[in-house]
């Protein structure tokens, strides 16, 4: 049986439902104005909530460049299977509205080549004005520094978005506290963006076992270095669990074009693989479980052992799909990967 | 500037520097950083602080717990060297240290960044803090830090408001330059290092106050996320050195205030340092993370004042309350005030070379 919790209802110009992820801005008319404001019906989209879309060409990767109009093909292909019909572009006028500030959260800690690529996120970017036509001066390139940006590739002069780091605009002046995590939220987020989409990349990480979607909010946040006791448990669930992130995220890209599946979460030049891929998600827990799997069946390839059983396993995905914090699925079988 | 002018400015905040734009080398900080003294390197470029208890094992480009230390390809930095964060001029007894030199100046500095993350932190806005997010820091040398205590007046450089041992470095090169000058060192720690840094800084310290924030390991890990055994050996081994030592009790309402909690931590302190060691019962108001518990009642911090002087402690105090004749320090010879004060105010002083002006007796501290 279908409940509503295990679906995401997309309808064209209003707004998600998606298990404990309740977006509070779109409002969730059917008959919504279409997102390119010509006020014309357009037949809702259908999408399960733990749906988890892959589109791979481990070619458009070389290790000189990244293939950038072959990365947008690539969005394409996975906006396009995560809609279910083909049509990636009615999943974003779903999901956003012309008047929408969308931040978009990009994972620059470690520098290039292991961070979100300026290419995937361009690509985003492009297509949120072309499709849902959002003025690229409300999309929102963010990370804790503007230096970090800087040296990830994203210069100020952008034209498909602006950049901002934390630093630039600062944390919120009182913390928010959700569950065991206190922390004051960067006002990106917490004040200038009406929806989120968060670039993860996909990484080992020496202490969480993952670094991902969910674990990417530790750059949204002022005091990252106190949340990695005990293996970032429960402590990621629990960042992403405030309503900064839990109401305002609505997409997540999953950067896969390079994968470090040891030692990372800095770059690792001898286990970093280009992979080509790019993974669409609606669900961040899900997003991470089916990229913790991807990084098992890397490792497994590469004769290293799991990192499932050991203390670093990332147990935070299966807290963060516990009832108290609702934010996905995180059980594998219960995930379409498409 | 001469003493009475110095102490009028005490408690007036000199926003890191601005209001000692004079001072030498006092220029803007940002990206200061020096390599760390503790840490140990490890296998694919991590390291292992050895600076506390938590001994982070830290990746490169990964920061440990405090958010200051930083692993830059297998090199382990600080990032607050000389780094001012907070600045001002305020009597030690703020401190509070009511034992040394009484009514003197504390020059007082702080960095970023601390090694616990206590949910009731008064001064989250630095302690909590990544340096970065200090726009206002600025940057001051340990000569430079020396030099000011000098120049204001203070007796004495105290390293506060945040948490010292996580800038290490920074303190124990401004104590040595301070003693260089004639200008003492105070720390004001929640205690959390390890028995060699913290014996190493020792000799250049003149007094420690340590927070002993509960004598129970579960209040230490759920609203500290910390230890408190690790605590409890900073304590002896400070007493052990022979410096100064006071200690700091916040009273929080449902959490540590029970008559059986504040009892068991009057015996400890008695049993390993004393009866003789100052115990500072400080009153709570909600702050940071935990908003939802009201500010301690007067009548709490009246009730552990009496265990205290059940228990056997002879010099027990209580902070953060108007009006309280608990800021006195009173002889357990004759039961006279040797000190009178207000708030943090002395009214009268009836000291004599270390001991009662009425009846003789000794009274521990550093009185000169």
């Amino acid at each position: 049986m279908t409940s509503r919790r295990r679906f995401l209802q997309i309808v064209a110009g209003a707004g998600a439902a998606l298990g404990g992820c309740q977006p509070s801005s779109p409002n969730r008319s059917a008959m919504a104005p279409a997102a390119n404001g010509q006020g014309a019906p357009t037949a809702p989209v259908r999408i399960p909530a733990n749906r988890v879309a892959i589109a791979q060409d481990p070619a458009i990767v070389s290790a000189e460049r990244i293939d950038a109009e072959a990365v947008d093909r690539l969005l394409g292909q996975a906006l396009g299977r995560f809609a279910g019909t083909g049509d990636g572009d009615a999943v974003l006028r779903a999901l956003f509205r012309p008047s929408d500030v969308v931040a978009i959260k990009a994972n620059c800690l470690s520098g290039p080549p292991v961070s979100s690529h300026p290419e995937l996120v361009a690509a985003v970017a492009r297509r949120l004005t072309k499709s849902v036509g959002i003025a690229p001066d409300n999309i929102l390139v963010y990370d804790r520094t503007a230096g970090e940006l800087e040296a990830a590739g994203f210069g100020a002069q952008a034209a498909d978005y602006r950049v901002i780091g934390t630093d630039q605009v600062g944390y919120d002046d009182e913390p928010t506290v959700s569950g065991q995590a206190g922390s004051c939220y960067s006002r990106v987020v917490s004040e200038m963006a009406t929806a989120i989409i968060n670039v993860p990349v996909l990484k080992d990480h020496d202490l969480a076992g993952l670094t991902g979607a969910l674990k990417n909010h530790f750059g949204s946040i002022h005091n990252p270095n106190k949340m990695h006791t005990d293996h970032c448990c429960p402590y990621v669930a629990d960042v992403n669990c405030a309503p900064h992130l839990r109401d305002k995220q609505r997409l997540i890209v999953y950067d896969a074009l390079l994968v470090c599946y040891d030692g990372g979460p800095g770059y690792k030049p001898d286990t970093t693989l280009a992979q080509g891929a790019v993974m669409v998600a609606a669900d961040p827990v899900a997003a991470d479980a089916v990229a913790f799997d991807r990084l098992e069946k890397l490792r497994n390839h590469h004769g290293l052992p799991p990192i499932a059983g050991t203390e670093r396993a990332p147990k935070y995905i299966e807290v963060a799909a516990d009832a108290e914090h609702g934010l996905g699925v995180a059980d594998l079988k219960r995930i379409e990967v498409c | 500037m001469d003493r009475r002018e110095a102490l009028r400015l005490m408690g007036c905040g000199l926003a890191a520097g601005a209001a000692l734009g004079a001072l030498p080398s006092c220029a803007n900080a940002a990206g200061y950083m020096s390599e760390a003294r503790y840490y140990d390197k490890l296998a694919g470029l991590k390291v292992r602080c050895q600076l506390c208890p938590k001994q982070c094992v830290v990746g490169d480009r990964e920061r440990g717990f405090c958010g200051v230390r930083e692993n830059r390809g297998g090199k382990y930095y600080t990032l607050v060297y000389g780094q001012c964060a907070a600045l001002n001029l305020d009597p030690i007894e703020k401190k509070p240290l009511f034992h040394f030199l009484p009514g003197s100046g504390a020059f007082s500095i702080a960095a970023a960044g601390c090694n616990f993350d206590c949910k009731d932190c008064q001064n989250w806005e630095i302690s909590q803090a990544r340096p970065e997010q200090i726009t206002s820091a600025t940057r001051m040398l340990p000569n430079d830090v020396a030099a000011g205590a000098k120049r204001y007046g203070a007796e004495s450089i105290a390293y506060t408001y945040s948490e010292p041992v996580v800038f290490y470095e920074y303190m124990l090169d401004s104590a040595q330059a301070g003693h260089r000058v004639g200008v003492r060192s105070v720390m004001i720690s929640n205690g959390y290092i390890r028995p060699d840094p913290m014996k190493a800084l020792l000799p250049h310290l003149d007094a420690v106050k340590i927070d002993l924030k509960s004598i129970s390991e579960k209040f230490y890990k759920d609203y500290c996320v910390g230890e408190l055994a690790p605590v409890l050996e900073t304590i002896k081994l400070v007493k052990r050195s022979g410096k100064w030592l006071e200690l700091v009790y916040l009273v929080v309402p449902t959490l540590n205030d029970s008559d059986a909690t504040v009892r068991e931590m009057c015996r400890w302190v008695r049993a390993n340092v004393g009866a003789e060691v100052p115990l500072h019962f400080s009153r709570f108001y909600p702050n940071y993370q935990l908003k939802k518990l009201p500010p301690t009642p007067y009548e709490t911090m009246e009730r552990c004042w009496k265990l205290a002087r059940e228990a056997g402690m002879s010099f027990v105090y209580v902070g953060n309350v108007p009006d309280t004749p608990h800021v006195n320090t009173i002889c357990p010879g004759c039961g006279k005030a040797v000190i009178k004060r207000s708030g943090y105010a002395i009214l009268e002083r009836n000291l004599r070379n270390g001991t009662c002006r009425f009846c003789a007796r000794r009274i521990p501290g550093v009185w000169e």
